[in-house]
Order: structure tokens, then C-alpha cells, then sequence
């Protein structure tokens, strides 16, 4: 009697299309979910680059190492490669100058007029592709993922039993 | 003195060679590890534009749902 008369108490508010609300509420912690997962593969294939970066960079060490060996088979006779000399060249209109200062004063013609100065400087993100953090596997993704699982299960129960 | 002759010896001339050859394979093994990581790049930015649509659709259904909650249906 007691609870009849509590529940008289409470006031309700109608909730329009509920099953629309329902299904838009479950598809979304389903998206969720499927979010979650690619989180797990996005992380292995960013390890994966940290360690094949590794690789090119032990190669490249590789390398260097070979040619200052080759470099050393050679006598070191006073010889220099004279290289073609480069001239200052536009390039807008392709003219050559002979110094650079000159090719400077006539780069100021290609210049635009106006700057816009609301043109803000282009964000650069920070490499987080590098930091050790992310190469360090969790614990818990295994028993995570499988959580993970049968949420997703759970919510594709219950939304074909909404269809 | 460009045109002088340059000599090496017959062994080192072998040896150099080999470092030639070691050279090439370790340019290309380099060439290969780099296409790699190209590909692995080019998938990291792929699921991150799928991350990107999800987390729109989700903010859709929210919307709508936000949307529904504040007008109240008759009873």
C-alpha cells in the first residue's frame, strides 16, 4: 500500500518514437564498441612502424658503415671533382642571375602583393607515432577484448530484438 | 690533375667490389623496410578516417536522441 502510494508520488515524462531512441542509443554503443576494437589494430600497426623505422635505421647505420669502408679502400690522393657551377635560377620565369643577391631582389617582382594576415600558420602535429608509450603493449588486452566481445554480442541481441 | 691516372690494388679492387655488391643489397633491403613503413602509414591514416566517420555517426545518433529527450511527447 505503502509503494502504491510512492509510486503515485513520481511523475513521468513521455519519451517520443522510444524505440527509434532505443535503437539509436544501441547502434551507438555498438559504434562505441567497434571503436574500441580498432583502437587494438590501430595500436599494432603503429608497433609495427616503430619497429620497421628501427629496421631502416639499423640499415641506414648498416650503411654508412659500408661506404666509410669503401671509402677507405680508395687512396687518398688530393683530387676534387670540380662540379658544374650552378647559377642562381628563378623559379617563376626561369632567368638566370649571376649572384643571389640578385636572384633575392628579383624573387621580391614574384612576391603577393597583400598578405592576408588572418591566415593563421599551419598546425603541425606532434609525432606521437615515436614515443615509447605506445609500443608498450597493455596487460589487459586480451581480456579486454574478449569484454569487449560479449558487449558487442549483448547489443546485437537486443537490437534484432528491436527490429 | 683530373686526368690523372688512379691505381688500386688487385685485393682491395676485389674488396671494393664486394662492398659494392653489399652496398646495392643493403639499398635495396633499405628500399624495401621504407615501402613498408609507407604502407603501414598509409593503413594507420586509413583507420583513423574510419575513426573519424564513426565518432560522426555516433554524434548523429546523439544529436537525435538529445533531440527527442528535450521534446517531451504528449500523454
Amino acid at each position: 500500500m505503502a509503494k502504491q502510494k510512492e509510486a503515485h508520488d513520481f511523475f513521468y515524462v513521455g519519451v517520443r518514437d522510444p524505440i527509434d531512441v532505443r535503437r539509436s542509443l544501441l547502434e551507438s554503443a555498438r559504434e562505441t564498441i567497434h571503436f574500441m576494437k580498432r583502437y587494438e589494430k590501430l595500436q599494432s600497426v603503429r608497433t609495427e612502424k616503430i619497429q620497421m623505422l628501427l629496421k631502416l635505421d639499423t640499415e641506414v647505420k648498416e650503411l654508412r658503415a659500408l661506404m666509410v669502408k669503401l671509402r677507405k679502400m680508395f687512396p687518398t690522393a688530393k683530387m676534387h671533382t670540380t662540379l658544374p657551377i650552378r647559377k642562381p635560377q628563378c623559379v617563376v620565369c626561369n632567368d638566370s642571375f649571376k649572384t643571389q643577391a640578385l636572384l633575392v631582389q628579383h624573387m621580391k617582382r614574384h612576391e603577393p602583393k597583400k598578405v592576408d594576415k588572418k591566415i593563421k600558420p599551419e598546425f603541425i602535429e606532434p609525432d606521437e607515432n615515436l614515443s615509447p608509450a605506445v609500443v608498450r603493449p597493455s596487460k589487459n588486452k586480451f581480456a579486454n577484448a574478449d569484454e569487449l566481445e560479449d558487449e558487442l554480442a549483448s547489443i546485437e541481441k537486443k537490437l534484432e530484438g528491436l527490429a | 690533375m683530373n686526368d690523372m691516372p688512379v691505381f688500386v690494388k688487385v685485393e682491395d679492387y676485389k674488396d671494393a667490389l664486394d662492398v659494392m655488391n653489399m652496398i646495392r643489397l643493403k639499398i635495396e633491403d633499405a628500399k624495401k623496410t621504407l615501402e613498408k613503413v609507407h604502407e603501414l602509414k598509409s593503413e594507420e591514416e586509413t583507420e583513423l578516417e574510419l575513426w573519424h566517420a564513426t565518432i560522426e555517426e555516433v554524434e548523429r545518433k546523439i544529436d537525435f536522441i538529445d533531440k527527442t529527450l528535450s521534446e517531451p511527447g504528449a500523454m
